[in-house]
């Protein structure tokens, strides 16, 4: 069976003669698998993401490559069409739960949007589906939480709110983007469990941007590592964590890692010969690229 | 040369820099404010007990709104308590006020989460470092500003460069050799390495226990990561709701956590390493 999601030669640059931030970036999630998009800030974790839900900034453009949702290539839609697919096929969980939430309306007509302006539903059976998704997300009292404006909920209730409203209209992939970072670890736990729970339940694919190795280990199938915009390996999440599998970079930063049972064999730095060697392969390759695309 | 500085103990090491006793600390809780009178108060901190040991790392642990940063901000004085005392090597400075807190300053050094928003734009990193020493009437504090720079593995070259031309962590660096270019008694470290990247938070750990090493620092750590706690300190505070619920040597609270809360924020650290029973486990 094809992959879901299935991204092929991607790059993405600054403007018409700027630096490449995605290079050459192909990656596949499978139906049904949470897959890790994990590296240090500027490496084009959420690049990726923002592309494949057409929301990148006008002044970055993509240059080639496909990007093919369940067999659709994405870029060979029209403006309008693309949109009604993400919309409809596609759900965001976003990093800041407050942000993403507009602090002048109540939370339950953001929760049913998508339901309304893309799915067509009239609005109780939105509502009703809203209220459903508030209960699996352990949501206590969901009908008030429904007319609560989002500054009367924790910052754990609103990433519930918005777990509820991705999962509401049963997308196919779900783009998670650093959901947790902004939790306490207790909170962050409870979010995860219940991002795993809903993610199991529904079958739905997860594309989930993280920069920490502990999250990758306890909900991804399988991980893309990001250096520099560039793909530097992609393997089941066992390979990464495995002894010594896996790319150089990808243990370093695993090693990076503070850990409270091994105090002195975490917190290493990267060895600067690694980040050396990453630099040099992708010169190389901007330089052959440069070549043909001036 | 940064001088040592010989302090009252006799530098040992091991006496109590700061005591606090039954520590409390309330806010007028404006949300709830009536149309007419005084806001009602909330209590942030409600009765710590707790000692700093000289030449020591103390960590400060607990998740948002335990009181933490607060603690640490009624340590170096930017905030004053309502109730309880704080002793600073033998002198009460519960309720001192600017006056008197002035010449104390810079021996109460912190440095910030966010490098960028606690570094002046509008001045380069040299200017940054010198200022506070300028500001205590320090002779040479260009010389001690660079010698900072130096110790924080920046070099020289910084002194000309502004905050925007630095990455994270080299932002980072900037603000710890403001606080130990003063070579201050006691450094409050706010989450520094919380907002860095894994591979630069691993660097600044290791300049942090560099630092503490050579300089005998007396420090308070506060982070909501027991995993940088685990590795930087020697005495941990875990604090919930104000409260403290356990205090001790780092090892034995983590290897033997006495109280259930502890336990529970230990547990909750996804370590990066593959553990399938970790997200359904109960606690």
């Amino acid at each position: 069976m094809s992959a879901l999601l299935d991204i092929q030669g991607l790059n993405i640059r600054l403007g018409r003669r700027g630096p490449r931030l995605l290079r050459d970036v192909s990656l596949r999630v499978q139906r049904g698998e949470v897959h890790g998009l994990v590296g240090e800030s500027g490496a084009g974790k959420s690049m990726i993401g923002k592309t494949i839900a057409g929301l990148l900034p006008p002044t970055v453009r993509q240059v080639s490559g496909t990007i093919t949702l369940d067999g659709t290539d994405l870029s060979a839609l029209g403006k309008h069409k693309r949109r009604r697919m993400i919309g409809a096929r596609t759900a965001i969980i976003p990093q800041d739960p407050l942000s993403a939430l507009n602090p002048c309306r109540r939370v339950g007509p953001q929760v049913t949007d998508r339901l309304v302006h893309i799915l067509g539903w009239d609005r109780s059976r939105a509502e009703a589906r809203a209220l459903e998704l508030f209960n699996e997300v352990s949501i206590r009292a969901p009908e008030r939480v429904l007319r609560a404006y989002p500054h009367e909920l924790s910052g754990g209730m609103r990433q519930r709110v918005l777990i509820a409203a991705a999962f509401a209209a049963e997308p196919e992939l779900i783009i998670a983007d650093e959901p947790t970072t902004a939790l306490d670890v207790t909170v962050q736990r409870q979010i995860l469990r219940l991002i795993a729970d809903m993610q199991a339940r529904h079958g739905t694919a997860l594309l989930f941007v993280t920069h920490d190795m502990g999250v990758v280990a306890k909900i991804c199938q399988s991980v893309s590592v990001l250096f520099a915009g560039t793909v530097v390996s992609q393997t089941p999440v066992e390979a990464l964590f495995a002894g010594d599998g896996g790319h150089p970079y990808a243990r370093a930063l695993i090693q990076a890692t503070p850990r409270y049972d091994a105090p002195d064999d975490s917190l290493l730095p990267v060895p600067p010969s690694i980040i050396e060697g990453l630099r040099h392969d992708i010169a190389a390759a901007d330089a052959a690229w440069g070549n043909g695309h001036g | 040369m940064i001088l040592q500085r010989p302090t009252p103990h006799g530098g040992t090491g091991m006496a109590d820099l700061f005591t606090v006793r039954d520590l409390h600390l309330s806010l007028p809780d404006l949300n709830a404010r009536p149309l007419f009178g005084a806001a009602p108060r909330i209590d942030i901190l409600k009765g710590l007990n707790l000692t700093i040991p000289a030449g020591q790392v103390t960590g400060i642990v607990g998740e948002s709104g335990s009181g933490k940063s607060t603690l640490g901000r009624c340590l170096i004085r930017l905030l004053e308590p309502t109730g309880g005392q704080i002793d600073f090597d033998g002198t009460d400075i519960t309720h001192l006020g600017p006056a008197r807190l002035a010449p104390m300053r810079r021996d109460l050094q912190m440095i910030f989460q966010d490098p960028m928003s606690s570094l002046n734009p509008r001045h380069t990193v040299g200017r940054i470092v010198a200022d506070p020493l300028r500001v205590n009437g320090i002779d040479s504090a260009e010389a001690r500003a660079l010698e900072a720079l130096d110790r924080v593995q920046l070099g020289r070259d910084f002194a000309g460069r502004y905050p925007h031309q630095l990455s994270g962590g080299q932002r980072q660096r900037v603000g710890i050799a403001r606080a130990i270019a003063l070579n201050p008694r006691f450094i409050l470290c706010d989450e520094i390495v919380s907002g860095l990247d894994v591979s630069t938070q691993a660097q600044i750990m290791v300049l942090l226990e560099n630092l503490v090493a050579e300089m005998k620092l007396t420090m308070a750590f506060i982070s909501h990561d027991l995993s940088v706690i685990r590795r930087l300190c020697d005495t941990v505070v875990v604090l919930r709701a104000g409260e403290i619920v356990e205090q001790g040597p780092t090892p034995q609270v983590f290897d033997t956590p006495a109280h259930p809360y502890t336990a529970e924020l230990r547990a909750a650290i996804p370590l990066p390493e593959i553990d399938a029973g970790w997200l359904h486990n109960p606690a």
